[in-house]
């Protein structure tokens, strides 16, 4: 299969001199869920800033669907991987729901009835059908940034960037980004967060990329990385829960790769009846 | 426009001219801009001029002064041409190197003294502290408002608009960036105020501060020097000018 997006040999420095990523080839392929972790100042929103064009490699090629991003700027790109910022207010222009999440459309000139169609469907989606006339600023921090997303998705990326979702999220928002994420996921869209969040980077991808110093340091799928304790640790990350439980348990013959809250529930309730029966 | 913001941000150094005390700084940058604005000797102006250049030195700052006065190229050269046509060509070009000298005093100033010590100063020198707040704030916030900026440019591009390829739209795009740009910044100073409020800003009438500014040996003399050649500068330019004879 023909990478989406495809890093060879990357470096980049920002102006002040500071190096923020060395070396870094990687590919990502269409339909996949991948995780970029590591701690503050690794390099990863840099690394995503790249796959965009809203940064150029100092050195090295970026490759979207084979072709050098180097030839497209960043509104082309846009196109096909859509980037959804940390912080929903800088990406907030307009005057109304409906109009900001219209906005990206406008360069690509779609008969009305599709801008319509498009519209009405994605704010179905993210449930922001009830405030297509409010004010995008007279939302709580949750809904904008639903419209942040609505915003970039309308215009149906095949990739899909999230810099730090979960960031400022309750519990039920955060399930329903989950539930979001996973449908986008089964639609064929390739999902990249960048994410502090353990819990949920495991729980939602599939492929887990860790970043230190400019680095990748580890990647691959997520029941191997999860028992990769000092790799975690050099990326000043926890391990998730369950597979912590798992190591706790080792004893009793907890497989080690366990993730999923139901698979740790199975194991747990097979585990006791075996004692019990002894 | 992050060259300009280099070659005017503060950076921790070890020099004398950095360990000078800002009272001293401050009377040196205010005559020479001062003098600046008052001559219109050519000679008087480039010696103004080449006297930033050991400062520059002393004080390490002298590649980032040049690339910001790079960087500046352009509006310099836009500036001079516009006063070409109104004051004819010495004067434009008399006002073009006035400008890069203020600009250069501006610069080595502010990349030299850091904006709490020049806070401190002011106090010192009677300003009242919340005239003094608002300056420093208002530098410090600076660079936070142009990486703001950038990352809202950013977030347009990302939406598939484009402002790469430069046409006559592109110009009308920009303007929309103002809006989240104005409400980041109106977000960020109720947030200041809040945290402000939350420290008791303003109940003590008498505000001491944790730096004490104590004037060195070369204070006084950088003083001395400073308003020996200030006076030197204004009595040539007013002969110069006729107005009084030497």
């Amino acid at each position: 299969m023909k990478p989406l997006i495809s890093a060879k040999g990357i470096s980049f420095s920002y102006p002040n001199g500071v190096i923020s990523l060395t070396d870094i080839t990687l590919d990502l392929y269409p339909g996949e869920s991948v995780a970029i972790m590591g701690e503050n100042g690794a390099g990863k929103t840099t690394l995503v800033k790249h796959f965009i064009g809203l940064l150029r490699p100092g050195k090295g090629v970026i490759e979207i669907e084979g072709v050098n991003a180097r030839t497209m700027t960043a509104a082309e790109i846009a196109r096909k991987v859509g980037y959804v910022f940390q912080n929903p207010l800088y990406q907030l222009f307009s005057e109304s729901v409906e109009k900001e999440v219209r906005l990206g459309l406008t360069p690509l000139n779609l008969p009305r009835d599709e801008v319509e169609r498009r519209a009405s469907k994605i704010l179905e989606d993210l449930d922001l059908s009830r405030y297509r006339e409010r004010h995008p600023l007279m939302l709580s921090e949750g809904e904008r940034k639903r419209v942040a997303l609505a915003s970039v998705l309308i215009i149906e990326p095949k990739a899909l960037i999230l810099d730090e979702p979960t960031l400022g999220q309750d519990a039920v928002e955060k399930r329903k980004l989950a539930e979001l994420l996973g449908k986008l996921h089964r639609e064929g869209h390739t999902v990249i967060l960048v994410t502090h969040d353990v819990e949920f980077a495991f729980e939602v991808c599939d492929r887990i990329l860790i970043m230190s110093k400019g680095r990748i340091i580890a990647d691959g799928p997520r029941r191997e990385i999860v028992t990769l304790r000092r790799v975690l640790d050099e990326a000043s990350l926890t391990q998730p829960q369950i597979p912590r439980l798992a190591a706790l348990l080792k004893r009793a013959e907890f497989p080690g790769d366990t993730i999923a809250v139901d698979d740790a529930e199975q194991i747990l309730i097979s585990l006791f009846a075996e004692a019990r029966s002894r | 426009m992050s060259a300009i913001l280099q070659g005017l941000q503060w950076r921790r150094e070890d020099t004398p001219i950095h360990h000078l005390d800002p009272r001293s700084k401050l009377v040196w940058f205010l005559s020479a801009v001062a003098l600046t604005i008052f001559a219109w000797e050519p000679l008087l102006l480039l010696m103004l001029l080449a006297s930033v250049v050991p400062v520059a030195l002393a004080a390490r700052v002298a590649g980032r002064w040049l690339s910001a006065l790079k960087s500046m190229t352009f509006i310099v050269v836009f500036a001079t041409l516009l006063n070409i046509l109104y004051y004819g060509v010495v004067g434009g070009l008399l006002t073009g190197l006035k400008f890069v000298t203020i600009v250069s005093f501006f610069s080595v100033f502010f990349m030299t003294t850091h904006p709490d010590d020049l806070g401190t100063a002011l106090t010192k020198i009677g300003v009242p502290y919340t005239f003094t707040f608002i300056l420093i704030t208002s530098a410090r916030y600076v660079p936070i408002l142009a990486w703001e900026a950038q990352e809202i440019v950013d977030a347009y591009k990302a939406r598939g608009i484009e402002l790469e390829k430069a046409r006559w739209r592109t110009l009308r795009r920009y303007t929309m960036m103002l809006v989240p740009l104005v409400i980041c910044t109106v977000r960020r100073s109720m947030r200041l105020a809040e945290a402000m409020e939350a420290r008791a800003f303003g109940s003590v009438k008498q505000r001491t501060s944790l730096k004490d500014l104590k004037m060195g040996g070369g204070d006084y003399a950088l003083v001395s020097a400073t308003i020996a050649l200030f006076a030197l500068g204004i009595l040539a330019q007013l002969a110069l000018y006729g107005l009084i004879h030497l």
